[in-house]
């Protein structure tokens, strides 16, 4: 990450700040859609988490931290959404695994990660996915490093049932 | 889980960063953001949303000194008193939980004794001795390196929080357990704030619901203390926490079913979590039935009154001779004297949301 433009950011210029966060579009997209479901709640948790990050960038002192620390508001404002429109009206749009990728072996590992408890699914995507340490993870998530170690475990090997169950069913 | 299967796993799991297709409405949602931005940045107006260093209030300086406000009401009506500065573990609970109620039981006047090394840190054991780590002479330094200024303990989740003093802000401090009444136990998590916040200080987490604490106990922290490649001689923080004052206990409740009985037992509840255990006694037939349908059961925290977010955390389920035992514990609102228990009848493999709820039983949570 270019550090130089995250320091431009924080110094509250708006070029530096939309290349930065554009950079981190598939991202959010990505994160928020382990917890929503609707594209409308997911935008408008972007947008939330852009406008947030904007106001309180210049709070960052470490440039390291700040995808951490960008990806916490984030998903406190998709829990945010849930809070506003409820979980049913986020959880009942199923999503349409052939948009979201059009590789038919990964579709089948997304149906997978599907089946898994949220609390699993989102330590797993910001692991795998995103490249975030354990500790990064506690911190974003705000739980000890320790349950996100055990979770990602957990997470693993029920991943594996899910797995091991759908081979049995073929 | 096998060794091949778990690298086709990550390997998967790692390529899934490809074919992103981001819809339409996220994109120009987040156009207009930005165009908002620009915008208000080139008017330089008023109602900006902060454009320019320093310009306005943000949104958490204002909810501090809303607390700050609720802080000195309520040592004026209670006698007690409480910080009246920023709370650093404030910022660490769960947004649903973080109350001003749950914020009074934030101790700020703590008395900490600071000894050398005593027990021997965890990462020591596998690859070092008192004196040595990784072939390198662990260094002495018996200058304090934190003070500890803000504890809490909401019944489930030990936090502390710590500022590095003057020495301590050469080093980085790690714990990687603690003891409770001389008993170790953890996992710990650390969090340097200096990497979040730009502050001198750190903040420890550790979940301790399974110790069922109820009295007063100790609390032992050993931090390891490096510089660079550098070790030193860890130092260890000890100091007193009352449980007692902020944990309620209620009574064992029982809820008879056609098929099932459910024995809700350990009720506790502080300001800000309750936890629970929860076991099912299965009739023969029951049990006949819910494996003939490949299905189970499952509790779920529900209604309203429990905070979103924190709903149901589930520890250990096993079935066991018509048995089926869940804990629970989860975010509570501090007004709360009861809470709605749903039984749901979930296909195994299937969604929580999809299972179909066949009892719905009140938990009292006072005496």
């Amino acid at each position: 990450m270019d550090v130089e433009l995250i320091r431009r950011a924080k110094s509250r210029d708006p070029d530096a700040f939309t290349e930065l966060m554009r950079s981190q579009m598939n991202s959010m997209y990505k994160t928020a859609r382990q917890i929503l479901q609707s594209d409308e709640d997911i935008a408008d948790a972007v947008q939330d988490t852009l406008l947030t990050c904007w106001q309180k960038l210049d709070q960052l002192r470490d440039e390291r931290a700040w995808r951490a620390w960008m990806m916490r508001i984030l998903i406190n404002n998709c829990y945010e959404q849930i809070r506003k429109h409820g979980l049913e009206s986020s959880m009942d749009i199923l999503p349409e695994a052939a948009a979201y990728s059009e590789n038919y072996e990964q579709t089948e590992w997304q149906d997978l990660l599907w089946r898994l408890d949220e609390k699993y699914r989102m330590v797993l995507i910001l692991y795998y996915l995103e490249g975030f340490r354990t500790g990064e993870i506690a911190q974003i998530l705000g739980m000890p490093e320790a349950t996100v170690r055990t979770r990602l475990k957990r997470g693993r090997d029920r991943l594996a049932e899910e797995y091991h169950g759908g081979k049995a069913n073929e | 889980m096998e060794e091949k299967q778990m690298s086709e796993m990550d390997k998967i799991m790692q390529g899934w960063n490809n074919d992103t297709v981001i819809p339409e409405v996220v994109t120009r949602k987040a156009e207009e953001a930005f165009s908002r931005i620009h915008r208000e940045c080139e008017e330089n107006s008023e109602k900006s949303i902060i454009c320019g260093a320093n310009k306005g209030t943000s949104t958490v300086h204002r909810r501090w000194k809303r607390y700050v406000a609720a802080f000195i009401a309520a040592a004026a009506v209670g006698g007690t008193v409480f910080a009246a500065t920023r709370l650093h573990l404030a910022e660490l609970f769960p947004k649903e939980m973080n109350s001003p109620q749950a914020q009074e039981q934030i101790m700020t006047d703590i008395a900490v004794a600071v000894t050398g090394q005593v027990h021997m840190p965890e990462a020591y054991r596998e690859e070092g001795t008192e004196d040595m780590f990784w072939g390198r002479k662990v260094i002495p330094d018996a200058s304090p390196v934190l003070s500890i200024e803000e504890v809490q303990y909401d019944g489930t989740t030990l936090y502390i929080y710590g500022a590095s003093t003057e020495n301590g802000r050469k080093y980085e401090l790690n714990a990687d357990r603690l003891y409770i009444n001389d008993k170790e136990y953890g996992p710990v998590g650390t969090t340097n704030l200096n990497e979040w916040t730009g502050e001198d200080g750190y903040t420890f987490t550790t979940d301790l619901s399974a110790l069922h604490l109820e009295d007063d106990f100790t609390v032992t922290l050993p931090l390891s203390i490096y510089q660079g490649e550098e070790r030193f001689q860890n130092q260890e923080l000890s100091f007193t926490m009352s449980a007692k004052a902020n944990i309620q206990k209620a009574e064992d409740q029982t809820f008879a079913h056609d098929g099932f009985t459910i024995y809700v037992t350990n009720i506790v509840r502080t300001t800000n979590v309750v936890r629970f255990s929860v076991r099912y006694q299965l009739t023969e037939e029951e049990r006949e039935k819910l494996d003939e349908t490949n299905t189970g059961l499952t509790s779920v925290i529900s209604g309203d009154e429990v905070e979103d977010g924190q709903n149901g955390f589930t520890s250990g389920y096993e079935v066991e001779d018509g048995y089926v035992e869940e804990h629970i514990h989860a975010g509570l609102s501090p007004d709360l004297d009861q809470i709605t228990l749903q039984t749901l009848l979930v296909e195994n493999g299937g969604y929580v949301r999809d299972g179909k709820v066949i009892a719905e039983d009140m938990i009292r949570l006072n005496e």
